[in-house]
C-alpha cells in the first residue's frame, strides 16, 4: 500500500506544470473591502460539515480593528502546480473533474499535515502581535483529516454570501 | 435538566476571583427557558444578586451571557449580554448593555455559552479561556495599560485571533462613565461597567476557541438568512453610501494619505465599523463604531460647522484607549448637541455662569467670553483628570447627576439657580432617538416618555428597542406602516405620531421584540434592521417580525411560533427585569420625570425640553417651536398615558410591580412567591 502511494506520488511530481489540468477558477479576497465579518468562514464550515466551525473553514479570515481594520486572509488559489498535491505520501489529493479544484479525498487522507506545510499561500499576522501562520488548508483535529478549498462544485458558497462583495472567483484563462 | 443538543454549547463558565475557583455548570439549568442573552443573565441576576448588595461589593456579579444563535450563521447574531448590578444609577440597581463584536461567537468556540464572574482578586488578574479550560492568571503586567496596548499584549501572549473583552485605567479607578471594551469598537456602555469589572480587580476576558457551534437544520438556516437579507434589502452602510468617512478623514482618504475601511462584527452583513489607518503616524490608526463616529461628527459640527477634525478623532481613541464611553463623556460631560439648540454645553455653562474657572478646575476652560470647551486641549485634559481621578475628574468620576447634584449644594447662593437648572435640563433622555434631530423629537413626545419612563435603564439612555414605525416618517421605508398598523392594532392611526392613541401598545410591542433580540443575541442595529416592521420588496410593504423566532428553530430545532416567541421571551425578559426592579425598591413614583420634561405644575408653564429642542437642527435647519410646544406633555397627560400603559401590561396600577398573574402566566412563580414572601414587596393577585 504504501509502495502503491509512493509511486502515485512520484507520478504526480513527474508531472510537467502543463499536464496539470487548469482550476476553472480560485477565490480571490479583497482585503480593502472586506469587513472582516467572517461570514464566509461560517458559510462555509456549515456547508461543508453541517456545523458553524470557522476553524475548519476552507477560506481563513482574520482581521486586526485597532489596526484600522487590517485584513490578512488566505484562500487556496488552486496553484497551476499544486505543492499539497505534490506533498502528500498518501495521494489523497486529486484534480476533480468538473472543477478542476484541488480536492483532498477524506477516505485516503492519514492527517499527516504535510500539505499545509507545503501550501505556499498562507497569511501571517502583523509583527507586533504575535505573528501567527493562516493555511488556507486545514486540520480537523475530531476526524484526523486534512481538508481544504473544493470550490463548492463550481459556484463558491462564500462568494454567494459575502455582504461586502469582497470575495470573488477569479477566472483563470485556458 | 434540559438536554441542549443544537445552539448552546453547553456549559457556563463561574469565576469566583475571590477564591481562585473555576467550575462548570451546565446551561440546561438555564435553557431552553431563558434561552440567553438579557433573559438568562437576568434570571442569574435573579437568582444571585439579591438586594443589598452594593454594586462594587465582590458579592455582586458581573453575567457575559451570549445566546443560541452567537457563532452561527444566523445574521447578525453578534450580540453578547452584559448584566450586573450598576453603581452608576442612584440607588444603584439591575443594569444590562448588550454589544456585539466578536467575542461572543468566540466564547462559544471555546465551549461556553457565559461566563459569571464573582468575587475580588486578592490582586489584579484576567482570565484566560480557551477551548473548554479556563485560567485566571497575574495581569500585573497589564493592570494601569491602556486597552490598545493591553489587548496587543493579550494577543502577543495567546495569539492574534483570540479576542479580549478588557477595561482601561477608567474601569481601574471605578470611573462611572467607565466601559467594557473588545476590539476596541464596541462596548458595554452607560452603566459603569467597567467599574464594576475594575472593582473585581479584573483587567480582561480573553478567549480563543477553536471547537464548533451545533446547528439542527443548516439547509433552513441558509435559506433564512437569504431571504432575511433578501426582505431587508440589506447592503453594507459603506455601499449604500453612508457611514463613510466625512470632514478630514474625507479629504485624507481622498490625498491617499488615509486608508478607510468597513468593519464588521461576526456574520454580520451591515458592516457599521470604520477602520481607519493613516500615513502620518500623529494621528491614531483605529476603529469606531458607526454611531461613536456620527456622534464625533455631529459634535464637531454643532462646535465648528464642520465634519470630522483630528482632534475629535482623536478623542475617540482617547476615549477608547482610557476605557470611557464615548456616548457618555460626549452626551453628558460634553453634550455639544445641544450647542446650537440650547446655547452650550453643561461644561460651557458651567463656564458661562462663572461656576467653572481655570483657576477652580485646573482645566483649560477658557474664560466667560470665550470658553474653550470641546476643544482638543481641553478634551484632552479633562478625559485624563476624570480616568485616572485627579482633581477634579476625581469629582466628575463619580458620575454627572453626582457631581452636577454636588455643584448645586456647594456653588455659592447667586449662581444657585443657574446651577439648578443646568442639572434639571441634563437628566438624560436617549439621543438615539431625541437629540438627533429636534424635529423628530419633538413630535415623538408620548412615545419617548413613556418607554423612558418604565424602562429599566431608565435615565440611561436605551439603544436597542426600534420603533413600531411612525408618521411623520423617520423611518428608511416610506410605506407598509398603515398596513402594519392595521394588522397589528386594527386602526391606521396608530401611525401618527402626534396623537397618544396605541402609543402605549406601540411602546410594549416594540419593547418585546427587542427584548427578544436581546436574548436571541441578534443585532437591533439602526435603520432597516431588525425587527423587520416593513420592507421594500414585500408586496404590502410589511415586514417580517418572526425572523427571530425562525432563526432560533432552525439553529437549535426547537420549534416556537411567533406569538410564544414573544410572550415567552420578549415579555418575560421585561416581567423579570422589572420584578428585580421591584425588589430593588422601584415602584410607580420612580417612573417619572422633572420639571424640565413635563413643565412646572405651579406657573402651568410647558417643559423647557419642548423650547430646547425646537430650535435648530443639526443641519443647521431652523424649525419653529411647533407642536410640542401647543401639545406638551403635561403630568395629567403622562399619568392618563402611564395608566394606559400598565393597564395593558398587567402591571398594579398603584405600584407598577407585575401582577401574580402577570407572572404566573409568564412562568415566573417563583419570583412571584419569592417578591412576595422573600423580600415583602407588595404583588397583587
Amino acid at each position: 500500500m504504501k509502495k502503491m502511494a509512493e509511486i502515485e506520488r512520484q507520478r504526480q511530481k513527474d508531472k510537467s506544470p502543463a499536464e496539470y489540468r487548469r482550476a476553472i477558477g480560485h477565490l480571490v479576497v479583497d482585503t480593502i473591502l472586506c469587513s472582516g465579518c467572517r461570514t464566509c468562514m461560517a458559510i462555509c464550515s456549515l456547508s461543508h460539515t453541517g456545523v458553524s466551525h470557522p476553524e475548519l473553514s476552507r477560506i481563513q479570515v482574520m482581521g486586526f480593528l485597532r489596526e484600522g481594520n487590517l485584513i490578512q486572509a488566505a484562500a487556496c488559489l488552486q496553484c497551476q502546480v499544486p505543492k499539497c498535491l505534490s506533498a502528500c505520501p498518501e495521494g489523497a489529493i486529486y484534480i476533480d473533474n468538473n472543477t478542476g479544484a484541488r480536492v483532498i479525498e477524506t477516505g485516503k487522507c492519514t492527517g499527516c499535515r504535510l500539505c499545509i506545510e507545503a501550501c505556499p499561500n498562507k497569511a501571517k499576522s502583523p509583527v507586533n502581535y504575535c505573528g501567527e501562520i493562516l493555511s488556507p488548508i486545514r486540520y480537523d483535529p475530531d476526524n484526523k483529516v486534512c481538508v481544504k478549498c473544493d470550490l463548492c462544485g463550481g459556484v463558491p458558497l462564500c462568494v454567494k454570501h459575502c455582504p461586502m462583495n469582497a470575495l470573488r472567483l477569479e477566472k483563470k484563462e485556458a | 435538566m434540559a438536554e441542549l443538543k443544537y445552539g448552546w454549547v453547553g456549559k457556563i463558565l463561574r469565576a469566583d476571583l475571590t477564591t481562585g475557583k473555576l467550575t462548570d455548570e451546565p446551561t440546561g439549568k438555564y435553557a431552553p427557558k431563558f434561552i440567553g442573552g438579557r433573559l438568562m443573565a437576568a434570571k442569574i441576576y435573579w437568582d444571585e444578586v439579591p438586594p443589598g448588595v452594593g454594586a462594587l461589593e465582590p458579592a455582586n456579579r458581573l453575567i457575559f451571557m451570549t445566546g443560541p444563535n452567537n457563532g452561527t450563521f444566523a445574521l447578525r447574531s453578534t450580540r453578547t449580554a452584559v448584566v450586573t448590578k450598576s453603581p452608576v444609577i442612584e440607588p444603584e440597581t439591575y443594569c444590562y448593555s448588550v454589544m456585539g463584536g466578536h467575542w461572543g461567537a468566540e466564547l462559544k468556540f471555546a465551549g461556553y455559552d457565559g461566563v459569571i464572574i464573582q468575587g475580588k482578586a486578592p490582586e489584579p488578574v484576567y482570565l484566560w479561556i480557551n477551548n473548554g479550560r479556563a485560567e485566571i492568571r497575574s495581569a500585573g503586567h497589564l493592570w494601569g495599560q491602556v486597552t490598545t496596548k493591553a489587548d496587543e499584549e493579550l494577543k502577543r501572549l495567546h495569539g492574534c485571533q483570540s479576542r479580549a473583552m478588557l477595561i482601561g485605567p477608567a474601569g481601574e479607578n471605578l470611573v462611572m462613565s467607565s466601559i467594557i471594551s473588545t476590539d476596541g469598537h464596541a462596548a458595554a456602555g452607560m452603566g459603569a461597567f467597567g467599574a464594576v469589572m475594575g472593582s473585581k480587580n479584573l483587567k480582561a476576558l480573553a478567549v480563543r476557541g477553536t471547537g464548533p457551534v451545533k446547528v439542527a437544520r443548516p439547509a433552513e438556516l441558509i435559506e433564512l438568512v437569504e431571504y432575511t437579507r433578501h426582505i431587508l434589502g440589506s447592503k453594507p452602510l459603506r455601499l449604500r453610501g453612508q457611514g463613510g468617512p466625512k470632514g478630514f478623514l474625507k479629504d485624507l482618504v481622498a490625498e491617499k494619505k488615509a486608508t478607510n475601511k468597513a468593519g464588521g462584527c461576526w456574520a454580520c452583513d451591515k458592516a457599521c465599523m470604520m477602520g481607519m489607518r493613516f500615513k502620518d503616524k500623529d494621528v491614531p490608526d483605529g476603529s469606531g463604531q458607526c454611531d461613536e463616529i456620527i456622534e464625533l461628527q455631529m459634535e464637531d459640527f454643532m462646535r465648528l460647522n464642520r465634519y470630522t477634525t483630528p482632534d475629535s478623532w482623536e478623542f475617540g481613541r482617547l476615549c477608547d484607549d482610557l476605557g470611557l464611553s464615548v456616548t457618555q463623556v460626549i452626551g453628558h460631560t460634553i453634550p455639544a448637541f445641544s450647542h446650537e439648540c440650547h446655547g452650550g454645553t453643561w461644561a460651557t455653562e458651567l463656564v458661562w455662569a462663572g461656576i467653572w474657572t481655570e483657576a477652580n478646575t485646573g482645566l483649560p476652560v477658557g474664560t466667560r467670553e470665550k470658553p474653550k470647551v470641546g476643544t482638543r486641549e481641553f478634551n484632552a485634559a479633562l478625559l485624563k483628570k476624570v480616568a485616572y481621578r485627579e482633581g477634579i475628574g476625581d469629582l466628575i468620576a463619580r458620575g454627572q447627576q453626582w457631581y452636577l447634584n454636588h455643584i448645586v449644594d456647594t456653588v455659592s447662593s447667586e449662581l444657585r439657580e443657574q446651577a439648578e437648572y443646568i442639572r434639571d435640563r441634563t437628566i438624560y433622555i436617549p439621543k438615539y432617538h431625541c437629540i438627533w434631530q429636534p424635529r423628530m423629537a419633538r413630535e415623538y413626545w408620548s412615545h419617548i416618555y413613556i418607554h423612558c419612563a418604565a424602562h429599566v435603564r431608565q435615565n440611561l439612555g436605551q439603544m436597542g428597542d426600534r420603533w413600531f414605525p411612525l408618521d411623520p416618517p423617520i423611518d428608511v421605508f416610506p410605506k407598509g406602516k398603515r398596513e402594519l398598523a392595521v394588522k397589528l392594532f386594527g386602526d391606521e392611526r396608530a401611525v401618527d405620531i402626534k396623537i397618544d392613541d396605541f402609543k402605549a401598545p406601540a411602546v410594549i410591542l416594540s419593547n418585546h421584540l427587542g427584548a427578544e433580540l436581546d436574548c436571541l443575541t441578534l443585532c437591533a442595529g439602526h435603520g432597516n434592521d431588525f425587527p423587520v416592521w416593513t420592507s421594500e420588496v414585500t408586496e404590502d410593504g410589511i415586514g417580517d417580525l418572526a425572523i427571530g423566532a425562525k432563526m432560533f428553530s432552525a439553529v437549535t430545532g426547537i420549534d416556537i411560533s411567533f406569538e410564544d416567541m414573544l410572550k415567552q421571551v420578549g415579555e418575560r425578559c421585561f416581567n423579570l427585569e422589572r420584578a428585580i426592579a421591584a425588589r430593588e425598591g422601584r415602584r410607580r413614583e420612580h417612573d417619572t420625570y422633572n420639571n424640565f420634561y413635563l413643565g412646572d405644575p405651579l406657573t402651568g408653564k410647558p417643559p423647557k425640553a419642548c423650547q430646547w429642542y425646537a430650535a435648530r437642527d443639526w443641519n443647521g435647519k431652523e424649525y419653529p417651536a411647533g407642536p410640542a410646544v401647543k401639545n406638551w406633555m403635561n403630568r395629567e397627560r403622562f399619568t392618563r398615558l402611564m395608566d394606559q400603559y400598565y393597564t395593558l401590561r398587567g402591571w398594579d396600577l398603584e405600584t407598577a410591580v407585575p401582577t401574580r398573574k402577570k407572572l404566573e402566566e409568564l412562568g415566573l412563580t417563583d419570583v412571584a412567591e419569592d417578591l412576595e414572601k422573600k423580600y415583602g414587596v407588595p404583588v397583587s393577585p
